[in-house]
């Protein structure tokens, strides 16, 4: 009898599995292409970026802008900031550019991840290695979630320098404000929200171009139900009455205005008596002349330095859902029973 | 042969079943294949071949029963997929990957990858390490994959329809290597093929499928031995087929031909009768046409129980 094929499967000194090395080299090569071309279209709108923040910021310092924050007393500021239109539309422009940036990720590094397996049927393949699919799939998770934040964090940086100049004339923060979007770690956490849907997304598809379809509309979701809804209610605002919410560009949730009579004013009475305000004289306190007129007024709102809380409360949340999102992939990949 | 252990089984599946939605791929599957053997898995397509292999290296998982492997292990566990090289049909590999990268990947993937002999067989074979997978020949394709399987150095291999879509020669040298594998490694062998052309060859066990079950299953020494093809008068043939368990009745105006399983018992063969050996071939070509026969041995003691009708 052979006696040296005994090896028993269950010997304690069990084979170390691949490396982690050897994994990282797995994905990279599986994914290159990917990576390549998403980390491509963001060096592109980083030029862009970095080409209009050199001319803007430069147009910035020589109109003088910074003496021309809100509430500004300076006569020659209206001049000033009729010259530098042409800037702020360029960067209203590339705002919308950049703000769908992060959905990429989702869409054609993170739905085809497990999907084109499925698709070409290489999962075959892979599923069925020495590695196992767990190891194999949370390896592949772990680096290219660290791709993705690495380079989203790279370009959020940019952004943060781009718009620089404008945060105290402009502020960050506010539904008329779309900077949020595109800004700091909001910008980020999008990013791997995206890329956590995409491979949700396929592995529960296993088609890559519904994965896709589903990434795109999943994140835009998120997205729209963030911004309509959600985050007016992050946090508590603040309220003032009969004064104009104080501060630089506050982010304004409420208002109403109150006639003496106790009825509230539609939008067209209240620039109505707004008018009558200002034509007989009382342009500097409108609120406090109104008042003593009899109406009264109710706002709140949220001042610009709230920026980062509401960033970090929007991105944690995002990075919660992505979590959840991958442990749920690597909960189906596992059960998955072709 | 004493103080041998008792011997491992290379496949072992009790109560085996798969259902996709509301259609069993694969039902009440019970097999216990020793270790050492070149199996072959025949039956017509959709016969539940490839869900059975599928479930054997668990690409998918049972919906009844279970499945294990290589002397006992959890089919898809962590010490199964270390041991056991699956091939699946059409290979499965990345087209855009060259033969280089491929055998990088499947090396990054493995422990104990054997680069070297990966790498000297596909020169071996005068496949260009830098050509795409993709473009490769069918017959290319597959011998990379068979390469890889190897290099993993398992103790079993699985391939699902390695030979489908290969021309004959391609055919025949895939088979060659495969054999030479088995030769030098000892390792276990099942692949499922529907081709029951020149298996006796290439396998000495078999297992036939039909509509999700096991028809057959036994090593090709016993299941040859065990069938007999009785030609006789067809006047008398009702009456021996009442006493024999008949796997496929052929009649032809006075004469017919009753392939019939004897189970390796020395029977009376009566007066104007004549017996013959069949070949594998036929056997199984008789058990295609016939779904209801069965033959299956199960644990040895249990030879002999006659088909069921």
């Amino acid at each position: 009898m052979t006696t040296a094929v005994t090896e028993s499967p269950t010997a304690p000194t069990r084979p170390s599995r691949p490396q982690l090395r050897a994994l990282t080299w797995v994905t990279w090569r599986q994914h290159r292409t990917a990576s390549a071309g998403l980390i491509g279209v963001l060096l592109l709108c980083g030029l862009l970026l970095l080409q209009n923040g050199l001319t803007m910021h430069a147009d910035f310092r020589r109109l003088g802008l910074a003496d021309c924050i809100p509430g500004h007393k300076n006569p020659a500021c209206p001049v000033r900031i009729d010259a530098f239109h042409h800037d702020l539309d360029l960067v209203t422009r590339l705002t919308a550019i950049i703000f769908p940036l992060p959905v990429l990720f989702g869409m054609f590094l993170g739905a085809p991840l497990i999907a084109r397996e499925f698709e070409s049927g290489t999962h075959r393949f892979a599923f069925t290695q020495g590695v196992g699919r767990t190891r194999w799939l949370v390896t592949k998770i772990t680096l290219l979630a660290t791709l993705t934040i690495a380079s989203a964090g790279a370009f959020a940086t940019i952004v943060i320098w781009w718009y620089s100049p404008l945060v105290p004339s402009h502020g960050r923060l506010g539904t008329g404000n779309l900077t949020y979007e595109v800004y700091g770690t909001v910008f980020i956490a999008r990013a791997l929200f995206a890329l956590a849907l995409g491979i949700f997304a396929g592995a529960l598809f296993r088609r890559v171009v519904p994965a896709i379809a589903a990434t795109l509309a999943g994140w835009v979701a998120i997205f729209t139900v963030t911004f309509v809804r959600l985050r007016s209610h992050f946090l508590t605002p603040r309220t003032v009455i009969n004064a104009m919410a104080p501060g630089s560009n506050p982010w304004v949730i409420t208002e109403k205005w109150t006639a003496p009579d106790g009825h509230t004013l539609s939008t067209t009475e209240i620039s109505t008596v707004q008018n009558t305000a200002s034509t007989t004289g009382h342009t500097q306190d409108m609120y406090a002349y109104l008042a003593h007129q009899g109406y009264s007024y109710k706002a709140t709102y949220f001042p610009q330095n709230r920026f980062w809380t509401f960033q970090t409360i929007e991105a944690g949340s995002l990075t919660l859902l992505s979590l959840l999102l991958l442990i749920a992939t690597v909960w189906l990949v596992r059960r998955h029973a072709a | 042969m004493t103080g041998m252990p008792e011997q491992s089984l290379a496949l072992e599946a009790s109560g085996l079943g798969k259902r996709y939605g509301s259609t069993w791929a694969l039902r009440d599957c019970g097999l216990s294949i020793p270790e050492g053997h070149v199996v072959a898995l025949v039956g017509p397509n959709g016969s539940g071949k490839t869900t059975l292999l599928h479930l054997a290296v668990g690409l998918a998982t049972p919906t009844t029963g279970r499945v294990r492997v290589q002397g006992g292990l959890d089919a898809g566990s962590l010490e199964a997929l270390e041991c056991v090289a699956f091939v699946a049909q059409d290979t499965a590999l990345y087209p855009s990957l060259s033969v280089a990268d491929m055998l990088h990947l499947a090396r990054n993937l493995n422990t104990g990858f054997d680069s070297a002999r990966a790498e000297a067989r596909i020169a071996e074979l005068d496949i260009p390490p830098t050509r795409k997978v993709g473009k490769l020949s069918g017959g290319q394709r597959a011998q990379v994959a068979l390469t890889l399987a190897l290099a993993k150095r398992p103790r079993q291999l699985i391939l699902d329809e390695p030979l489908s879509s290969l021309d004959p020669l391609a055919r025949h040298d895939f088979m060659a290597a495969l054999m030479t594998a088995v030769a030098e490694d000892g390792i276990s062998v099942i692949f499922s093929s529907h081709v029951v052309a020149e298996l006796e060859r290439v396998c000495d066990y078999l297992v036939v499928l039909a509509s999700g079950q096991v028809q057959v299953a036994g090593e090709v020494d016993d299941l040859l031995t065990s069938h007999q093809l009785y030609t006789g008068p067809a006047a008398q043939a009702d009456r021996l087929a009442a006493t024999l368990p008949v796997v496929r009745d052929r009649r032809a105006e006075a004469q017919a031909h009753l392939l019939v399983r004897t189970s390796g018992r020395r029977t009376e063969v009566p007066t104007g009768w004549e017996t013959h050996q069949v070949g594998l071939e036929e056997m199984v070509l008789a058990y295609l046409r016939a779904p209801a026969a069965s033959a299956l041995p199960g644990p040895r003691e249990l030879i002999g129980k006659g088909a069921r009708p």
